[in-house]
């Protein structure tokens, strides 16, 4: 448990010093939701009705972003076999690694979302459910991404063809998020959308650790 | 009779992708000992030392650690061996003190050694740098400094002489004579005439 932490420090601080596109990432989720109104247009009614889901595709493009690196710099130059052979687990690098990629990515996404809501004139009243979704979300996204970045490590080439891989998968999370902020504002309620969203989490957290762990063990193969 | 060897291996064989990389290795590794494996490019120095660890899979034979069979690369207790490989698992970004403390820290370092070990190497001077800075010589040194202070008894060395200049050979051929003249066992992968003590040679291919 003590070594799951150091390595959770160790991947925030890297994030800190700059050797990750974690925080371009971060950005890029600003950037993409500044622009989205200036190119759809002044028509409020229109935006307020696509705020959430336009929130949540540049949330999930702004994850896809930093997770291709998820473990590709360690795998590269020979951090992660130096770890695994340090006598941690593979899964429990896997989780570290998640985990400090979600409170490097997820959490500004969800710290910043109540903001960007205003921007895309998302009624005031509904910023919560849309920081409520992202922060159910979210770790569920850095969790299912986490195999995708493993196996291109495996295969040695990454960007877009993680993409490719990762988008097909984070669907129902997207679905489900946009879809109860949607829920939520004509009037029917999101709560079922929540439930199904906080379901996806339990699961992808028992599954992916062994799924990218095998992954990157493929990888040295 | 075999418990007692730290590694025992019979018979090993390793193909790749169909081909034969190595076939019928026996030998074994107990402390105080060194092996030295020679041989030319690609012969299969590195996938011998890999299959050892356990990041490749052996295709026939037996392959026991402490007469278990476990591998270093899946074993979560404790370090089993030190692995010094083409990598260097550095950080440019991190500085050079960054980069050890996160090593001594998952290994449980005593500080003293740290420091120790870090004027044996002269890094003193360093220590504050980027790693980034460093030259490949300097890199493949603070390589050397994080394996000579990890708690592991077993050396896993590859080509562990490249890009260092005659005085630094003379260092590293000094520490590895002192780790396992204290108990320690080396297994090393080199081109050079090594005169260490204990020491088995093996050639591939």
């Amino acid at each position: 448990m003590r070594l799951f932490f150091k390595l959770v420090y160790r991947d925030i601080n890297l994030v800190i010093k700059g050797a990750s596109d974690t925080g371009a990432a971060i950005l890029f989720y600003l950037l993409a939701i500044i622009m989205f109104p200036l190119s759809s247009g002044t028509d409020t009614n229109l935006l307020t009705t696509i705020a959430g889901g336009a929130i949540w595709m540049a949330a999930l493009f702004a994850s896809l972003l930093s997770l291709d690196r998820l473990f590709r710099s360690d795998f590269e130059d020979g951090s992660l076999e130096q770890i695994v052979l340090s006598g941690m687990s593979m899964e429990i690098i896997v989780l570290s690694k998640c985990l400090a990629h979600w409170l490097t990515n997820g959490l500004p996404i969800v710290l910043l979302s109540p903001i960007l809501s205003l921007i895309m004139g998302l009624d005031y009243e509904y910023w919560w459910i849309l920081a409520i979704t992202l922060l159910i979300g979210t770790p569920s996204l850095t969790l299912i991404g986490a195999t995708p970045a493993a196996l291109s490590c495996a295969i040695g080439k990454g960007g877009v063809l993680t993409a490719l891989v990762l988008l097909p998968l984070m669907l129902p999370v997207l679905i489900l998020g946009s879809g109860a902020i949607s829920a939520e504002i004509s009037g029917l309620g999101g709560k079922g959308h929540l439930y199904a969203l906080s379901a996806i989490f339990p699961i992808s957290l028992l599954v992916s650790p062994f799924l990218a762990s095998r992954s990157i063990r493929l990888g040295w193969e | 009779m075999i418990n007692k060897h730290i590694i025992y291996a019979q018979n090993l064989s390793f193909d790749r992708s169909g081909r034969n990389i190595f076939s019928s290795l026996s030998f074994s590794l107990d402390s105080s000992e060194s092996i030295i494996i020679k041989g030319k490019n690609g012969s299969g120095k590195t996938s011998l030392l890999r299959c050892l660890a356990g990041f490749y899979p052996i295709t026939r034979g037996k392959l026991l650690w402490y007469g278990e069979e476990i591998l270093p690369a899946y074993y979560s207790e404790k370090p089993l061996i030190s692995w010094l490989g083409h990598f260097d698992a550095i950080k440019g970004s991190l500085t050079v003190r960054e980069n050890l403390m996160f090593f001594m820290e998952i290994w449980s370092v005593n500080i003293n050694i740290f420091h120790e070990v870090v004027k044996v190497f002269s890094f003193e001077k360093f220590l504050d740098f980027p790693a980034s800075w460093l030259s490949a010589g300097e890199k493949r040194r603070l390589s050397l400094l994080r394996l000579s202070f990890c708690p592991a008894k077993v050396w896993f060395m590859d080509e562990p002489t490249t890009y260092l200049d005659m005085e630094n050979k003379e260092i590293l051929i000094s520490i590895m004579s002192k780790h396992i003249n204290s108990g320690g066992s080396i297994i090393c992968a080199t081109h050079e005439n090594f005169h260490l003590p204990n020491t088995k040679e093996y050639s591939l291919g």
